[in-house]
């Protein structure tokens, strides 16, 4: 069930990619997938290119897919292990959900931090006090980590 | 408020006359009292619980005309309270089912034509597929996948919505049932069992390890603790689900804690919250004060540490009773075991009166301390406390006279049957007198406790101890005659006195023509006891045929 799934996922990727992010198999293993999200052009990443890892459960699409940064990001709702706070990634998940409607969740967690349910309180703290702040420290880090 | 409705109601279902006004009157209502407070709650065995459930569910799909499997959600939504169940859908139906996710009629399946599943995005037909309370579609082996991997998660699968995000359309038990495994269908209902008692006000589980039984409060639940005796054998309190504790409150309930385990006054955050307020600057004040609040605590402690003592070896007597006596005494009485119940049925009163008599000294540590506060909230004038303590006392020892006789009887006189010192024409009588005797120390211990429970100030106006408020206001009609009763009971020696010469000598020598100031009764020459209630039928006994107090004209 879950390798039909997750092949049929991947070959309408291809047939129909979404903008702004790609997604596929890391090597042979089907249940170990790498993707790229594109910084959206109206937030602080901007022009960056953030790497995804994606780890499909045995049980998937009836559990949640693991998703994780492997690019540093300065957001409130990702730590430094890049772990990702996202309500459909928890208890939200259902299994109508697709990778690619995932990583379009996360492109819009990007642009729109959501600092009350925060996964790094002190950014959150810094997004809802001093904004400037926030997205000076946010693009500095894309420039360094998530640009060539 | 709330003890007076839970009392009221208990009285209404179990035909009881009393009202709940009523107040401390030992002479008056004792009968019907007992039975009032005897089944305020139902034990229910897995069964019997399952059948009780499907009746709670019947009754109100009756009234909505909505299938059963649609009640379960909509009675779960409102913690399985069928009076809000009905209040809230008779108000606003449409809103009760888009909270329950019923908006949407029951799909029909159309019998023809194809569908993507949008789980597995294979085409099925549709006929083979199965939808929520939506027009949404999903393959059999995709819906058994969602619901099983939701029955692991634990119970809250029971409100399982569509598995499409923006839909909120509930699965049906038909589905669930239809789908899964049989293991999980059980598991299923489990969930919906326990629903039914955790959510559930009126009802919860017995604490004790092992014991699957529930308990169904049938009064209305309030904040005040019921205590519970499952058919396991386990006593509890149906609102903390500690060990039972009436008369005192749940919190006080936990004393314990407060002593000795917390390392006793110096180390208890009470004694910190007083030394920053700066109670305790003073040196010898310090002094003075640490040692008599020791001693105030030692002094119940013990008591109730002993109680607790005392209750548990009478536990053991009891099984000892069961497991080894009742067989000789059955031969030795030639009556069957079934018979001899009354035994065991005195022994449990006995175990039952201790944990009650163990909880007053808990009771009377708090109430009568230093900064004691009445109901109202205001704190008790000293002279006042005094004398709710006297009386409270009073009452303590009465009761403990009262258990220390049951407790004899149903111990010594049950072995001198067995060593022969009593002749065995006795049983008939012996028997008699101890299923009376169990009786009526059953219903003085509920008595006291439910007036412990409504009050001293309350208890103490009643009885006639009238002293700070005017008589107008309170049972004006009844205080008089009862203060009369206090000055003629009497004390705890002249009782003793008064048993002693009565006993053995029995009613033989009484004078005719006493049978004046008899109570109610009078015209028949019954006459209760005005210290344990019991209705005596020969007019011509001077003290009680039960507790042997001297008889005292009511007039």
């Amino acid at each position: 069930m879950a390798s039909k799934r997750i092949q049929k996922e991947l070959q309408d990727l291809q047939r129909d990619p979404p903008t702004s992010c790609s997604a596929g198999p890391a090597g042979d293993d089907l249940f170990h997938w790498q993707a790229t999200i594109m910084g959206p052009g109206d937030s602080p990443y901007s022009g960056g290119v953030f790497f995804v890892m994606i780890h499909f459960p045995p049980d998937y699409p009836f559990k949640p897919p693991k998703v994780q940064f492997q690019t540093k990001v300065y957001h409130p709702n990702v730590n430094s292990q890049g772990s990702i706070c996202l309500d459909i990634l928890k208890e939200q998940w259902s299994p109508a959900l697709t990778i690619s409607k995932v990583l379009l969740s996360i492109c819009s967690l990007l642009t729109d931090p959501n600092p009350d349910d925060p996964l790094v309180p002190e950014i959150a703290h810094i997004y809802k006090t001093d904004r400037q702040r926030y997205e000076e420290t946010a693009r500095e880090w894309t420039r360094k980590y998530a640009m060539g | 408020m709330d003890s007076d409705y839970a009392y009221s109601s208990a009285e209404e279902s179990y035909g009881s006359m009393g009202s709940e006004d009523e107040d401390f009157d030992f002479d008056s209502q004792a009968e019907m009292e007992t039975h009032a407070t005897k089944v305020p709650y139902v034990v229910y065995n897995e069964e019997r619980l399952r059948a009780r459930q499907h009746d709670a569910v019947k009754a109100v799909a009756g009234v909505l005309s909505i299938s059963e499997g649609d009640v379960v959600r909509v009675l779960r939504q409102f913690k399985w309270d069928a009076n809000r169940v009905n209040e809230e859908w008779f108000a606003d139906e449409e809103s009760v089912r888009r909270r329950v996710g019923l908006s949407e009629e029951v799909p029909e399946a159309s019998t023809s034509g194809k569908a993507t599943c949008r789980i597995c995005f294979d085409e099925f037909d549709v006929k083979n597929m199965r939808a929520a309370r939506c027009k949404h579609f999903f393959c059999k082996p995709c819906w058994r996948g969602y619901i099983s991997t939701a029955i692991s998660c634990g119970p809250s699968v029971l409100s399982l919505r569509c598995p499409l995000p923006d839909c909120s359309a509930a699965v049906p038990q038909s589905v669930v049932k239809e789908v899964v495994s049989e293991a999980d269908v059980r598991r299923y209902e489990t969930y919906g069992m326990r629903s039914f008692v955790e959510d559930n006000r009126q009802l919860t589980w017995c604490p004790s390890p092992g014991c699957e039984h529930a308990v169904e409060a049938r009064v209305e639940v309030g904040s005040e603790p019921m205590d519970i005796a499952c058919s396991c054998g386990a006593t509890f309190c149906f609102q903390c689900k500690e060990e039972a504790h009436r008369p005192v409150d749940c919190e006080t309930g936990s004393w314990a804690e407060h002593g000795e385990r917390t390392g006793g006054f110096y180390a208890c955050n009470r004694y910190e919250v007083a030394k920053k307020k700066g109670d305790y600057d003073e040196e010898a004040l310090k002094r003075e004060h640490a040692k008599n609040a020791l001693e105030r605590y030692m002094h119940y402690y013990q008591r109730w540490a002993e109680n607790d003592r005392a209750r548990v070896s009478a536990l053991k007597a009891m099984a000892n009773v069961i497991e080894q006596k009742l067989e000789g005494l059955s031969e030795l009485t030639a009556t069957p075991t079934s018979q001899l119940k009354f035994l065991p049925d005195a022994w449990a009163q006995v175990v039952d009166c201790r944990r009650i008599l163990k909880w007053t000294y808990a009771y009377g540590y708090y109430r009568f301390g230093e900064h004691a506060i009445g109901r109202n909230g205001a704190a008790i004038p000293a002279d006042t406390l005094k004398q709710q303590q006297e009386f409270f006392e009073f009452n303590q020892g009465q009761a403990e006279s009262f258990l220390e006789k049951l407790h004899g009887m149903a111990e010594k006189q049950v072995i001198q049957f067995l060593d022969g010192s009593m002749p065995a024409e006795g049983w008939g009588k012996f028997r008699e007198t101890l299923i009376g005797l169990t009786d009526v120390t059953r219903s003085h211990f509920d008595k006291l406790v439910q007036e412990l429970e409504k009050g001293m100030d309350v208890m103490l106006h009643a009885y006639g101890g009238d002293m700070d408020t005017d008589d107008a206001e309170g049972p004006s009609a009844p205080a008089p005659a009862a203060a009369k009763k206090k000055a003629s009971r009497p004390s705890k020696k002249a009782r003793a006195a008064s048993s002693r010469g009565a006993s053995g000598s029995g009613a033989a020598a009484a004078p005719e023509g006493d049978s004046d100031g008899d109570g109610g009764a009078g015209g028949w020459g019954f006459w209760q006891c005005t210290a344990c209630t019991y209705v005596n039928q020969d007019p011509r006994r001077h003290t009680c045929e039960v507790c042997d107090n001297t008889r005292t004209s009511n007039k």
